[in-house]
């Protein structure tokens, strides 16, 4: 058991990892903590593998796990999560443009009682068109959807306790949506300016199709959200509306009854199935979460032990 | 038609391996149904994997019921060849049968062979020999397709194959493959025709190679040609096989995806058109309730939400009540 782990997932980053264990030699030992670091090869296609072999060689506080293929980022840090040691666990990327002398400030601020500290890339060095204004847009979206305010959800550098993040399933793309994940557990979130490097090596690995895939999964984390808290509202508000509609549709098949009534009660007759439909599957969702397996504890909010040690 | 699901996967007590310094390489041959001629066939695998140096061992399943090949085989047993017989009370399919087999395998790498021989004798130890450089070995052999149709089929198949899952198989049919005992472990609980086993293997990035292998000669217990449409029919069969599996693959880890990407569109579609409808009649008058369009409309809109309700449903489950399922699959640990 150690008492801090840092988690690297990489992908064809040959160039970065040397310059990265050093930079990461040159300030994690002066923390004064013990640690180690876990690099994740997600499928490296490029020699990046043979250069970590070669680091954990002769560390043996570098381990290395290889995937067998790519799976994303999110896999990825999932891998290093189910192996790391540490009781406090940090993320950052594998191409420098996080700097591991933020560990020391990201860790200051968790023991200042936080759950969760994630960090702020207050000076980005990337463009602005094509990088910054998409994530700003995506920032305030996420926050206002999710209702948990982080200013940058791209940020891989993170640090978190452990017990906290392993009740938080990382698959898709959620590995940008710890906080608001994290959130439905209940967890002290703090948020910290850190620095950003422009990237030296290699080329970034995103691009637009990313985009689709992370507003599916906002339209996820939404809904189990919402579901966590109020699990009928979440299927019940949409078949409200659609109800709404079925009634309006219904009443103009009413009024107009020579020339429309076909039209009006056909659309009335579809809406309302649709919220029928939507009633009933969110009453079986409900039996779900009933029925549920060892995910159902996250699902609510941990309960001060201190406050009902009297009620007992 | 067996849809494609995840069942359990064969038990993990393995029997206790002996010390034995020499590899193991299991053959597994399942019976499809009873063959009078197995005794000859075992004969001929025999012989054609007489030069490897490992240790061969034979297991071949087969139904209770099959008398001829039973008496066939225990005789050989008798006779001292290095054969287990599986003999299964009920004949559940040929994935059942090869994961029965594979359980009571000591080898390190597997090997499987069809009953009725499809693959020329000499060519079957170079399946065998590719594992050096892959994880799974597959013959294919280089057959002339018999008539245009046939071909026509064979490629629409391979294409769809390959816009499915990016991998092409050109001899789905031959039942020769060769496993590391690793892959067969992890893709054996899936319940899937075994002619998409390397498509799985090379989902969970195993590394797989196919061999040029020439065909069997065609010997007297061959099986009867069907007809043209008994074939077509059996490769209407894989097709929707093949779409199954991809739907397994892609839609056990991410619900929503899948449904969001049929559900989305047609979303979208019905709002914009709805919209559409409603300013042409509000600010330009055309008449709506004369014609059906706006029913078209509002089912748009109705289907979409309810394809993304049942992604959202999906997720949801996954959530609260999947085990923690790993999405990964770790090569190494160093």
């Amino acid at each position: 058991m150690v008492d801090l782990s840092i988690i690297i997932p990489t992908f064809d980053e040959e160039d970065n990892v040397e310059p990265l264990y050093q930079a990461l030699m040159d300030t994690v030992p002066a923390l004064g903590r013990s640690f180690e670091i876990i690099f994740v090869d997600d499928g490296s296609r490029d020699r990046t593998f043979e250069r970590l072999a070669a680091i954990a060689a002769q560390d043996r506080r570098v381990r290395i796990v290889k995937l067998r293929r790519n799976y994303g980022q999110a896999p990825a840090m999932a891998a290093g999560i189910d192996h790391a040691q540490g009781d406090v666990l940090v993320t950052m990327d594998a191409d420098l443009q996080n700097d591991p002398a933020d560990i020391g400030c990201l860790l200051a601020k968790l023991e200042e009682g936080y759950d969760l500290v994630v960090g702020w890339r207050h000076e980005r060095q990337d463009k602005w068109l094509s990088r910054r204004l998409p994530s700003v847009i995506a920032n305030r979206l996420i926050a206002a959807i999710t209702g948990v305010d982080v200013k940058d959800n791209g940020c891989t550098l993170k640090a978190v306790r452990a017990e906290l993040i392993r009740k938080v399933p990382l698959y898709g793309e959620m590995h940008r949506f710890i906080p608001a994940i994290a959130s439905t557990v209940g967890c002290d979130l703090a948020e910290i300016k850190v620095r950003h490097h422009p990237r030296r090596h290699g080329y970034s690995k995103y691009g637009l199709s990313r985009i689709y895939r992370v507003l599916l999964d906002i339209m996820v984390i939404k809904t189990l959200i919402t579901f966590a808290r109020r699990p009928l509202f979440c299927f019940f508000s949409v078949a409200a509306a659609a109800f709404l509609l079925s009634v309006i549709s219904a009443a103009l098949a009413i009024v107009f009854v020579e020339q429309s009534v076909v039209v009006f009660a056909t659309v009335a007759v579809l809406t309302g199935s649709l919220a029928s439909f939507l009633g009933f599957a969110g009453v079986i969702t409900s039996l779900v979460s009933q029925y549920g397996g060892d995910r159902l504890a996250p699902l609510q909010p941990t309960l001060d032990d201190n406050l009902l040690g009297s009620a007992r | 038609m067996h849809l494609a699901r995840k069942v359990s996967s064969p038990s993990a007590a393995s029997p206790v391996r002996e010390p034995a310094a020499m590899e193991i390489v299991s053959v597994i041959i399942p019976l499809l149904h009873d063959e009078s001629g197995i005794a000859e066939v075992h004969r001929g695998y025999k012989a054609a994997l007489s030069g490897d140096t490992r240790q061969l061992e034979f297991l071949y399943v087969l139904d209770r019921r099959w008398h001829q090949a039973l008496t066939a085989l225990s005789a050989l047993k008798a006779a001292g060849e290095p054969l287990t017989l599986v003999v299964l009370s009920r004949w559940d399919g040929e994935g059942a049968a090869l994961r029965s087999g594979f359980e009571r395998a000591r080898g390190d790498t597997v090997l499987i062979l069809p009953a009725s021989p499809q693959v020329d004798p000499r060519d079957v130890p170079k399946v065998l020999e590719e594992l050096a450089h892959c994880d799974m070995a597959v013959a294919n052999r280089a057959v002339l397709r018999s008539s245009w149709f046939d071909a026509v089929q064979a490629w629409l198949f391979r294409g769809l194959v390959r816009l499915l899952f990016g991998h092409i198989i050109h001899d789905p049919v031959c039942r020769v493959r060769a496993y590391r005992r690793q892959v067969l472990q992890e893709i054996a609980g899936y319940s899937v025709q075994q002619h998409f086993s390397p498509l799985l293997a090379a989902e969970r990035g195993f590394r797989v190679a196919e061999v040029e292998v020439r065909p069997s000669q065609p010997t007297a217990c061959a099986p009867s040609r069907q007809s043209r449409f008994g074939v077509l029919l059996s490769r209407l069969r894989l097709t929707l096989e093949a779409l199954s599996l991809y739907v397994v693959l892609k839609f056990i880890h991410k619900p929503l995806r899948f449904f969001g990407t049929a559900g989305l569109p047609i979303l979208l579609i019905g709002l914009i058109y709805t919209g559409y409808l409603a300013i042409s009649r509000l600010f330009f008058g055309t008449p709506l309730a004369d014609r059906p369009a706006l029913i078209l409309g509002a089912l748009l809109i109705v289907l979409g939400i309810q394809v993304i309700a049942l992604g959202l449903i999906g997720e949801i489950i996954i959530f609260v009540a999947g085990k923690r399922i790993k999405d990964y699959t770790v090569d190494k640990i160093l």
